[in-house]
């Protein structure tokens, strides 16, 4: 058990009956960084944040927050005695209390005043100091996220945990809300957990993630590594669109290294398009060359598929604007960090 | 706690069942060569006409005022719930006084047409068929109710998907609406038939034997407890049908509750002939059953009233009062005890707990007063010779015939009402809130005391109010428990009605259905707030 660990799980199970939610998950987050725990719907990680909380027990492991067992042989903390904070997704704000009697709450152990000045001084953090007398339902949902964050910040915790924090947020708010409640949880030094089926934000978020799946953690890395180094297709293609690439294919004798019987994971952008000349456009002769079948928009980028003349199809990215169209013969090369990263 | 409460709920329900293949020194044979087949009939002819007219206007006002738009139609959404202001037996003394044979409408029959007793039939409002419809103006809220509250859950997407599907207003309404609305419709149709079978006032006014008022007739004029009570297990075989039939429909509910962020659908313009006769439709039952007797029983206060009005008013209305505040009180703290258990550790034990304290309200008063009376002179009986034989002295009946026993009864009829309302409450309060105010520090009565009870306030006040006028109202476990020479409004009523001195009754009546207004206020005002609390709910994500 080390002192400057924030939380630290270790082999925790559960079981929903005969269901398995969690399988031996194990995890560590320092004080001050930012966890993201990535997964489908039912993927259990939800439930391993009920369980880290207290409100859900564990079947096997143990779990340490700042340093003290709090769940394992014979133990079981109640949540009300972990040192941990808990937004949920709905926000769960008190309907009966103002803005600030909802973050004053939970301080105990100092005077009223003193309980006011620290709940101000959230609010103030947050953005919302203006809106200390308002109740909930008088404010939009990214105020009220920002009012569940304070609040649970209030009583310093070592551990804080956020389950889907944002994904009740449009995308417009959501990351003008992400980056306040990422500066103030940073500054806050608490080592936080955080929930979200969105791989962009686990990304952007996360320090580092960790990929859940059917109950099992299958990846922890930080966002880079797991990103260009995916331990199997599902973790993959979490991120997006993904080329499996098979031995026979000439593509994959260029990928580094080329030895090997099983497919390989290259991402779209990975793989850029070449011109083809004129005479050589309506029929790909050599391996590495296909004609475009289809053009998907998404904003800055272009998600471009085209079909090789053995009939695989391959995903490429190209930038906007592209002067790309259905039926163009391209040529297909790696990129260099394909070949020299795999 | 849980559990003891709801032991204390079942001891009458027990003591009942207990009372099978006991000796009732031959009045059970008797009852049943004699007038037990005529209660039964009774009794199935009142359920299923009651059934039948209450279901045809329930669902029909219901998906008037709630589908169609036509003028005064928002007046009527809550108007439609007044008669359940008015209790069913003074429905009875109005509607008797109005069309016996010289009542107003006779009388100025015969002096309009100069007609004598022989030249004309009119309907004879003591009977089984005036029975029916006197019960069915009063119990039709109930289908309304739940009707309503079906139709406007109903997704507008649905309906208007019906309708592109070339389904007209009326079809989609027997295609669509009403087959989804099924299972609301039939949880008021049970309430409807619970309160028809415990019905005593109104049909003992009526002169109609059913299985409630040979009840308390066994008891009374034959002093027999154990036939009383062999009687009532009839009466408990019909109720735990109807709960097995409404715990079925409230299971299939659930696949039609639809999500709380759908928008209502646009209701449907009437023609003026077409918003006539939806008016007619929906004002008729209102007059029979509320504004008509309200406006006699004014009439008669204000030129033949009670005398003693000012003393009656102070005595009685006291005891009304005391009673109905202490049984208020108690049912609301014991349904917050066992709602809060029920929701922080819910055990089978406690559920089951749950469930036997919330029977009572299936239960008629009349049997549940039996069960209570039977019950407390065992244990009397009991103590009376332990003390004999230890101390040669015995306390004697001293609870039977007390304001506790009386309590006791109304805790275990009532006690599923405040619980009903608490637990309705407490859904609305998102788990969510408990894990909250655990992660912030708080355990189980903290969460209560700082968390659930201030968000339920409104809620506890609807669970107390509505037990309040429930207790003011009820009649036959009054009757059968009250003690020697104590007197509340309801059995004043009672006992002046049964003698014909309705003119007298009707001051203490007035002031029985000013008081049954406030449920219906609070009714009425609990549904708009559902309605603004949903609105609430689509716009805050935003």
């Amino acid at each position: 058990m080390s002192e400057q660990k924030g939380l630290e799980v270790s082999d925790v199970s559960h079981q929903y009956g005969n269901r398995v939610s969690v399988s031996s998950a194990c995890l560590e987050v320092e004080p001050g960084n930012v966890h993201c725990l990535l997964g489908h719907s039912g993927s259990g990680k939800t439930t391993l944040l009920r369980i880290i909380a207290g409100l859900e027990r564990a079947l096997t492991g143990e779990i340490n927050i700042a340093g003290k067992r709090v769940a394992g042989e014979g133990i079981h903390q109640p949540t009300e005695n972990r040192a941990i904070g808990f937004v949920f997704q709905n926000y769960a704000l008190f309907p009966h209390l103002s803005v600030l009697r909802n973050v004053m709450f939970g301080i105990t152990h100092c005077s009223r005043k003193e309980k006011r000045e620290l709940a101000m001084n959230l609010l103030r953090q947050v953005e919302l100091s203006e809106y200390s007398r308002s109740m909930p339902h008088a404010l939009s949902g990214g105020q009220q996220q920002r009012v569940a964050l304070a609040r649970a910040l209030a009583r310093k915790p070592a551990v804080m945990l956020l389950d889907e924090p944002f994904s009740e947020l449009d995308s417009r708010l959501r990351s003008e809300v992400r980056e306040i409640t990422l500066r103030v949880l940073r500054a806050s030094g608490a080592a936080t957990l955080m929930v979200t089926h969105d791989p962009q934000e686990a990304l952007t978020a996360g320090d580092r993630v960790s990929v859940m799946r059917e109950g099992l953690i299958e990846q922890t890395a930080s966002p880079h590594h797991l990103y260009n180094h995916p331990v199997n297709e599902h973790t993959a293609r979490i991120f997006g669109v993904i080329n499996s690439i098979p031995p026979t294919s000439n593509l994959y004798r260029k990928l580094s290294p080329a030895d090997g019987n099983e497919n390989r994971l290259v991402r779209p952008e990975q793989i850029h398009l070449a011109q083809i000349n004129d005479d050589r456009q309506s029929r790909p002769s050599h391996g590495n060359e296909g004609v475009i079948v289809q053009i998907n928009y998404e904003g800055p980028t272009v998600l471009i598929q085209s079909q090789l003349a053995s009939g695989q199809l391959i995903w490429t990215r190209e930038f906007t604007p592209t002067q790309r169209h259905l039926g163009e013969a391209v040529q297909l090369v790696l990129t260099q960090h394909a070949c020299s990263d795999g | 706690m849980c559990v003891l409460i709801a032991c204390l709920v079942a001891i009458p329900l027990l003591q009942i069942i207990s009372s099978v293949g006991q000796s009732s020194d031959g009045t059970w044979q008797h009852l049943q060569e004699t007038v037990l087949p005529g209660y039964l009939w009774n009794t199935l002819f009142l359920a299923l006409g009651v059934s039948f007219i209450t279901t045809m206007i329930g669902v029909g006002t219901a998906w008037l005022v709630t589908s169609c738009q036509f003028r005064g139609s928002v007046i009527l959404q809550w108007a439609l719930l007044l008669p359940l202001a008015i209790p069913s037996y003074l429905l009875a003394y109005a509607a008797t006084d109005v069309l016996q044979f010289s009542g107003p409408v006779q009388t100025f029959l015969r002096d309009t047409f100069d007609w004598t007793r022989d030249d004309y039939w009119f309907p004879n409002a003591r009977s089984l068929s005036g029975a029916i419809v006197i019960l069915s103006v009063n119990l039709y809220p109930y289908v309304y109710l739940a009707s309503r509250t079906a139709f406007l859950e109903q997704s507008a997407c649905i309906r208007e998907m019906s309708r592109t599907l070339g389904l007209g207003a009326w079809t989609s309404f027997f295609r669509v609406s009403l087959p989804m609305a099924r299972p609301s419709i039939f949880i008021g149709l049970s309430l409807v038939i619970m309160e028809t079978l415990s019905e005593f006032g109104a049909v003992d006014y009526c002169a109609v034997d059913t299985l409630a008022t040979g009840i308390y007739r066994t008891w009374t004029s034959r002093g027999s407890l154990i036939a009383a009570s062999q009687l009532s297990l009839c009466l408990l075989g019909a109720v735990a049908f109807l709960i097995a039939f409404e715990s079925i429909s409230r299971a299939s509910r659930r696949f039609h509750s639809s999500d709380e962020s759908n928008r209502v659908a646009a209701r449907i313009p009437l023609s003026l002939p077409q918003a006539m006769a939806a008016s007619t439709f929906c004002w008729l039952p209102i007059l029979a059953g509320f504004v008509l007797p309200t406006l006699l029983f004014t009439h008669k206060t204000w030129f033949n009233g009670d005398q003693r009005a000012v003393e009656m008013l102070a005595d009685l209305g006291t005891h009304s009062l005391i009673l109905a505040t202490i049984a208020a009180t108690l049912a609301v703290a014991l349904g917050v005890y066992v709602a809060h258990a029920h929701r922080t550790h819910p055990t089978r034990l406690v559920r089951a707990s749950t469930r036997i304290s919330g029977l009572g309200y299936a239960i008629p008063g009349g049997v549940i007063a039996i069960g209570v009376m039977g019950a407390i002179l065992h244990v009397e009986n009991g103590l009376n010779e332990a003390c004999e034989l230890l101390f040669q002295w015995s306390p004697g009946f001293f609870f039977s015939g007390s304001i506790l026993a009386l309590l006791f009864a109304y805790q275990t009829r009532f006690l599923a009402v405040s619980l009903g309302v608490i637990q309705a409450g407490l859904t609305r309060v998102s788990p969510d809130m408990d894990a909250v105010s655990r992660t912030l520090g708080k355990s189980g009565f903290k969460i209560l005391t700082q968390v659930h009870l201030p968000i339920l306030k409104r809620t506890l006040l609807c669970a107390f109010m509505l037990v309040f006028v429930d207790v003011l109202k009820e009649l036959p476990a009054t009757l059968i428990l009250r003690p020697f020479n104590f007197e509340t409004l309801a059995v004043r009523v009672y006992q002046l009605a049964s003698d014909e001195r309705l003119d007298e009754a009707s001051t203490a009546a007035l002031a029985i259905i000013a008081a049954g207004i406030i449920p219906v206020i609070v009714l009425s005002r609990l549904m708009s707030h559902g309605s603004s609390y949903q609105s609430r709910k689509q716009i805050s994500p935003s």
